[in-house]
């Protein structure tokens, strides 16, 4: 159905963008095709989202051209895209949470002046979704439904509004293996009618599973297309990174765990934690684990199960209700979050930029940010300087920062550098137990690479790490053991030798093979 | 009858601080902060009052004050849309230029007059058969004509943010306004329209001082009125309904305060009486400052990078 | 990617950081405040006054007369330090716009203990007055601090809102308890000699509450560039969750900083009243705080930029005073220069950024080609 020596479907001709620091894109052509599923593959930074966001018209190009059907177009609005046919869904949901499924859908929607008629439009709602084959609610308020769904109600939107190619930004970032191939069945009858998609991805095995072409990108240019069934994994993997390079770095069972009897006491044990939150959801609901010095145990699962308030609550950022925890066979629970830092265990958040950074702050003060009244930098709650240049300067050499000064300001650092700057001031304390939740998110390969092998190191030196992630080939390339968590428990423990992606997924997704 | 006069005067004081506070709720439903209220109340008493002293016309001078509070409004949004200055910043710039600019533009029309200079305040209007009623009928229906305004605006404001494209657009633009830009409308326009008819009602409101409460015009004339509209937005969280409990709660504050002072029972010194509106405020935001209620975008500037 | 801003709270204004762009930020304001001249100019004309007369008047008198010029001083001294209490709020994110009503509550406790002790000698009683309307005007923002910290409470509400409750309360004191002796006026006795703060240079005003004013300028920026509070209260006011990781109390931060700045504000009523007025009049020195804030504000809470902020606004109201008391003009007129000057200064800082961003934007493509 898909032909390659007509007219494409849509066409970007030589696009260049610039932002007030960095060129964006850099004459990038590219096309797509009437009954096409196009992946746009490209490391973090390689420029995809600022292309598909200029198709959008979130962004006017500097240069180039965009042609559909071989008409040239101008599309200085996401208003005129959705008139020309295309839609996007973003990466993070473009949805109201506290407005109601039909009204996100028909905001903005041209004909619908004046009054509201919700119910026409809920029943048109309702007959269009079930016509891509599945069922939804139009009065329910978006922030009570699940991700998958949520999902669903974007893809919704775009079609209500006559998408005929639809973009999509990174959309399984937040979907179990099972909501994925959903995912998958729907757009591929999506365009067997002539429509198109663009997925927009770092992942290469949902290139190879879903893609009908490839188009690569890396630092703002074009690379190449190549049809799925003519490349590889790790053809497309050089491409992208332009390098040899090993995917991900293993852990061959370098960390620093010792087996040792069932005697051994665990460092880190939790105790039936529950946590109800301000909405009056039970986020956990009776978690325990245990986590024993010099491992790395992974907890994997699909986000939105308990992750973000297990983290926060190692942390000592949120208190539990009930259950206890214990570090060392000494109580902790509930403390707040200097003592726990006092405790010995360090934090990498997940969201560098607003967790683990003060962007506007300089990389020297950052790094000191947790001994915000600590000898040697501060005596008596008078700041010594010179230590924390010295101590700036150390972590900037040893860890490798790219940075020309200690006074560099946080924001001017590329993502892994930011990132490489919270994991020296964590690891600069000197911690026994590591909580890294989402370290490598939106990483490229090289940082991604070096965070692992920091995590791996520590450990290598007695350290332990709670490595918290949705990313099951970060996971499986770290953990010495896997606890899965679904709906704020630990569903299962596994060793990583001993088990396999599929086993996994469907933990995630609650099915626990062993107990049908 | 004490409580008749009392609630009736709770209502005339409560009106214009409802006009306000209703013109504050479109503006911070699209999500940006009008502190400048106070300034463009002050503006609007001006305009009306100067309006209706050339045309002899107050219902001429409840346009002019509409106009004039529209374009100060105009002006906090280019500063604090367009030039992305901070929201606070822009909205205190606002009252000082006001505060100055409108009494010397006074001096320059009126010089300086041996008496205060007057103009013919609105009557209050009976309402036919409504008026008459027992009881209601002088609470509710003898009343100012900026009253039955403000009381007409209460429902108008719920239809309109409830029941219509364009107030479906203004929440949105409140919530998560990348939504809107996403979904193809023009967030900056949204906002300026909810800082226009902010500053608008402002306007208007501020009319009511020097046209029908005083027939005068002074600097003191709003003397932190448009503060407590502000506050009233918050203290009624931001609902329309909400809006006018809230209004009718500090208006009738207000009128008690004056009743303790005439009546001449020093129960408490006069002052403290004088405080009781702005205690109550603070009471007011401690209740309702919970995040949860609050437009999410209030107060951000929306850019893109 | 389109963001929203996360890190606005302690960043007033779109500035450019560049230093390559060093002589813009100076220009941009030297420039807005002759607009402002040139805009109160021809509002002067519709009064038919010729406004190059009046500034030339303004600027000889304040400048040639050594009496002028140390008023201008006298009158910075609060301002300063008005400003200086909104630029610490500010540093941790907070708006503080009560420092009006904070400096009427600082005023007050100076006067009381002025009138009630001020047979003592000097040594003693100017440091209780200075220590009572510190404690007064910490406490009283304090609160403001703790109803935030503690309910989430907005803060430009509530500030707002002491404010007049401060001014009742003075109100209150003043046609009341302290009420003069002669009962005609609504203001308390004049406060004994003891109790005045030294003159500096002999025949003018000029008291040494400025030099504590100055003192006030240095202790704030060493608190906030060198000690561990400091620290705590900038990582607050630029990303507060990020604090709350790093293990700070914030919420101990958050009312640290309101009570500093209430501090500021408490002492800005003690050097007025013990240093100039020695009378506590209703509604004296009003908008004292209001032009303090927007000192701060045009200064982006630098406190070198608040100390000259101060001296220019002194001029502003010194000029005030000599053409209302030699010509027509009225003194509302310095208030709406006083407003064109704000404004002005705000739109050339956006001007100003938009300038460097499009530079910036050149550069870039000037290196794409090469």
């Amino acid at each position: 159905m898909i032909t390659y020596n007509t007219a494409p479907f849509v066409e970007m001709k030589g696009i260049t963008k610039y932002f007030t620091s960095v060129k964006a894109n850099d004459g990038i052509s590219i096309d797509v095709r009437h009954g096409e599923i196009l992946a746009i593959l490209g490391e973090n930074g390689a420029g995809k989202t600022t292309l598909m966001n200029i198709l959008y018209g979130l962004y006017t190009p500097d240069a180039g051209q965009i042609l559909i059907d071989g008409a040239e177009v101008a599309i200085s609005s996401p208003k005129e895209a959705i008139q020309k046919g295309i839609g996007m869904v973003h990466q993070h949901f473009m949805l109201i949470p506290t407005h109601s499924v039909v009204e996100n859908i028909i905001l903005g929607m041209e004909g619908n002046q004046g009054l509201l008629h919700l119910k026409k439009e809920a029943a048109k709602v309702a007959q269009l979704a079930e016509e891509l084959g599945f069922q939804i609610e139009p009065y329910r308020k978006v922030k009570e439904l699940p991700v998958g769904v949520q999902q669903r109600v974007e893809i919704l939107k775009a079609i209500y509004r006559g998408a005929h190619l639809l973009i999509m930004d990174e959309p399984t970032a937040v979907l179990t293996p099972q909501e994925t191939e959903d995912l998958f069945k729907l757009l591929k009858r999506f365009v067997q009618s002539g429509n198109a998609v663009v997925l927009i991805t770092h992942k290469l095995n949902e290139v190879m599973g879903i893609a009908d072409r490839v188009t690569v990108l890396r630092d703002g240019r074009y690379i190449r297309s190549v049809l799925k069934q003519e490349t590889s994994e790790e053809e497309l993997a050089q491409m992208m990174v332009g390098r040899e390079m090993a995917l991900h770095i293993q852990n061959q069972g370098q960390s620093g765990r010792v087996p040792k009897g069932k005697a051994e006491k665990p460092l880190l044990r939790m105790e039936n934690i529950t946590f109800r939150n301000e909405t009056g959801n039970q986020v956990l609901d009776g978690l325990s684990l245990e986590l024993f010095k010099g491992e790395i145990l992974g907890i994997a699962g699909v986000s939105g199960n308990g992750q973000e308030e297990l983290a926060a609550v190692l942390a000592g950022l949120k208190k539990i209700e009930h259950g206890r925890f214990y570090l060392n066979n000494r109580e902790i629970t509930n403390q707040p979050s200097h003592k726990m830092i006092g405790n010995g265990v360090g934090y990498i958040p997940a969201d560098r930029q607003n967790e683990g950074l003060i962007l506007n702050m300089s990389v020297r003060e950052n790094l000191l940010l947790k001994s915000y009244d600590q000898r040697p930098f501060f005596t008596k709650g008078v700041l010594n300087k010179k230590r924390t240049v010295e101590n700036a300067n150390q972590l900037i050499a040893d860890f490798n920062i790219k940075a020309p000064d200690t006074e560099t300001s946080a924001k001017n650092l590329s993502g892994g550098h930011q990132q490489k700057v919270v994991v020296a001031r964590e690891l600069s304390l000197n911690p026994e137990l590591i909580i890294a939740f989402q370290p490598t998110r939106g990483l490229d390969i090289g940082a991604i690479n070096y965070v692992h092998q920091l995590l791996l190191d520590a450990c290598l030196a007695g350290k332990s790490v709670l490595l918290i992630s949705t990313e099951l080939s970060e996971i499986f390339g770290l953990a010495d053991r896997i606890g899965v968590i679904y709906r704020g428990r630990i569903l299962k423990f596994l060793d990583t030798k001993a088990t396999t992606v599929d086993e996994v997924g469907l933990l995630m997704a609650g099915i626990d093979k062993t107990n049908l | 009858m004490f409580i008749e006069n009392l609630l009736a005067a709770g209502i005339d004081l409560a009106a214009p601080l409802l006009i306000a506070a209703l013109g504050e709720l479109y503006a911070e439903r699209t999500g940006v902060l009008n502190i400048g209220i106070e300034g463009m109340m002050l503006a609007g008493a001006w305009g009306g009052f100067v309006t209706t002293y050339y045309s002899s016309n107050p219902w001429l001078g409840l346009v002019g004050a509409i106009l004039i509070g529209a374009l100060f409004g105009l002006l906090n949004g280019m500063l604090a849309i367009t030039m992305k200055v901070n929201q606070v910043v822009s909205g205190i710039a606002i009252n000082i230029l006001l505060s100055g600019l409108t009494m010397y533009l006074y001096r320059v029309i009126f010089g300086i007059p041996l008496l205060p200079v007057t103009v013919n305040p609105f009557p209050k209007l009976s309402l036919p058969l409504l008026g008459s009623l027992p009881v209601i009928g002088k609470i509710l229906f003898q009343q100012n004509v900026i009253v039955y305004i403000a009381f007409l605006m209460v429902p108008a404001a719920y239809f309109i943010l409830y029941k219509t494209s364009f107030g479906l657009t203004i929440r949105s633009a409140g919530e998560k306004p990348e939504v809107v830009d996403t979904a193809g409308l023009n967030v900056t326009r949204i906002r300026y329209t909810g800082m226009i008819i902010g500053g608008a009602t402002a306007g208007l409101a501020g009319a009511f001082y020097s046209l029908a409460h005083l027939n005068i015009f002074a600097n003191n004339i709003i003397s932190g009125r448009g503060f407590i509209a502000f506050a009233a937005v918050i203290f009624g969280c931001w609902n329309p309904l909400g809006i006018l409990l809230a209004t009718l709660i500090f208006g009738i504050a207000d009128a008690l305060s004056t009743r303790f002072l005439t009546s001449g029972i020093q129960v408490v010194p006069y002052e403290f009486l004088l405080m009781i509106p702005y205690i109550i405020t603070i009471f007011a935001t401690l209740i309702f400052s919970r995040k949860s209620i609050s437009p999410a975008a209030l107060g951000t500037p929306y850019q893109k990078e | 990617m389109i963001t929203v801003e996360t890190e606005t709270k302690a960043v007033l204004v779109k500035q450019s950081q560049n230093n390559s762009y060093q002589l813009l930020s100076v220009i941009c304001p030297v420039v807005s405040v002759l607009l402002a001249f040139l805009a109160g100019g021809l509002m002067l004309l519709l009064l038919k006054i010729n406004p190059l007369v009046v500034y030339q008047r303004m600027i000889v008198a304040s400048f040639g007369d050594p009496y002028n010029l140390a008023e201008m001083l006298v009158k910075a001294t609060p301002l300063l330090l008005t400003g200086l209490s909104f630029a610490f709020a500010f540093k941790a994110g907070l708006f503080n716009i009560g420092a009006d009503g904070q400096f009427y509550v600082g005023a007050l406790a100076a006067v009381i203990v002025s009138l009630k002790l001020g047979f003592l000698s000097s040594w003693l009683v100017l440091p209780l007055a200075l220590i009572a309307a510190v404690i007064t005007g910490g406490l009283f923002s304090g609160l403001a601090g703790y109803l935030k910290a503690r309910f989430n409470a907005n803060e430009i509400i509530t500030t707002i809102m002491l404010n007049y409750v401060a001014f009742q309360l003075t109100n209150y004191f003043v046609n009341g308890p302290l009420k003069e002796k002669a009962g005609a006026y609504p203001q308390t006795n004049p406060i004994s000699v003891q109790a005045q703060l030294p003159v500096l240079v002999t025949n003018t005003r000029l008291h040494i509450g400025f030099l504590l004013a100055l003192l006030c300028a240095i202790v704030f920026y060493f608190i906030i560039s060198r000690t561990s509070i400091g620290f705590q209260i900038r990582a607050v006011g630029l990303n507060q969750r990020t604090a709350e990781y790093a293990g700070m109390n914030t919420k101990r931060v958050l009312v640290l900083a309101m009570v500093f700045s209430g501090i500021f504000a408490g002492i800005a009523g003690f050097t007025e009243i013990n240093g100039v007025q020695h009378i506590l009049i209703q509604g004296f020195a009003p908008n004292v705080g209001t032009v303090g804030t927007v000192i701060a504000l045009l200064a982006n809470a630098n406190p070198l930029g608040i100390v000259i902020g101060s001296i220019f606004f002194g001029f502003l109201q010194v000029g005030a005073n000599i053409i209302s008391q030699t010509s027509q003009v009225p003194k509302n007129a310095i208030d709406m220069i006083q407003g064109f000057v704000v404004i002005f200064v705000l739109i050339s800082y956006y001007i100003q950024y938009r300038i460097t961003a499009y530079q910036k934007i050149r550069q870039l493509k000037k290196g794409a080609s090469l």
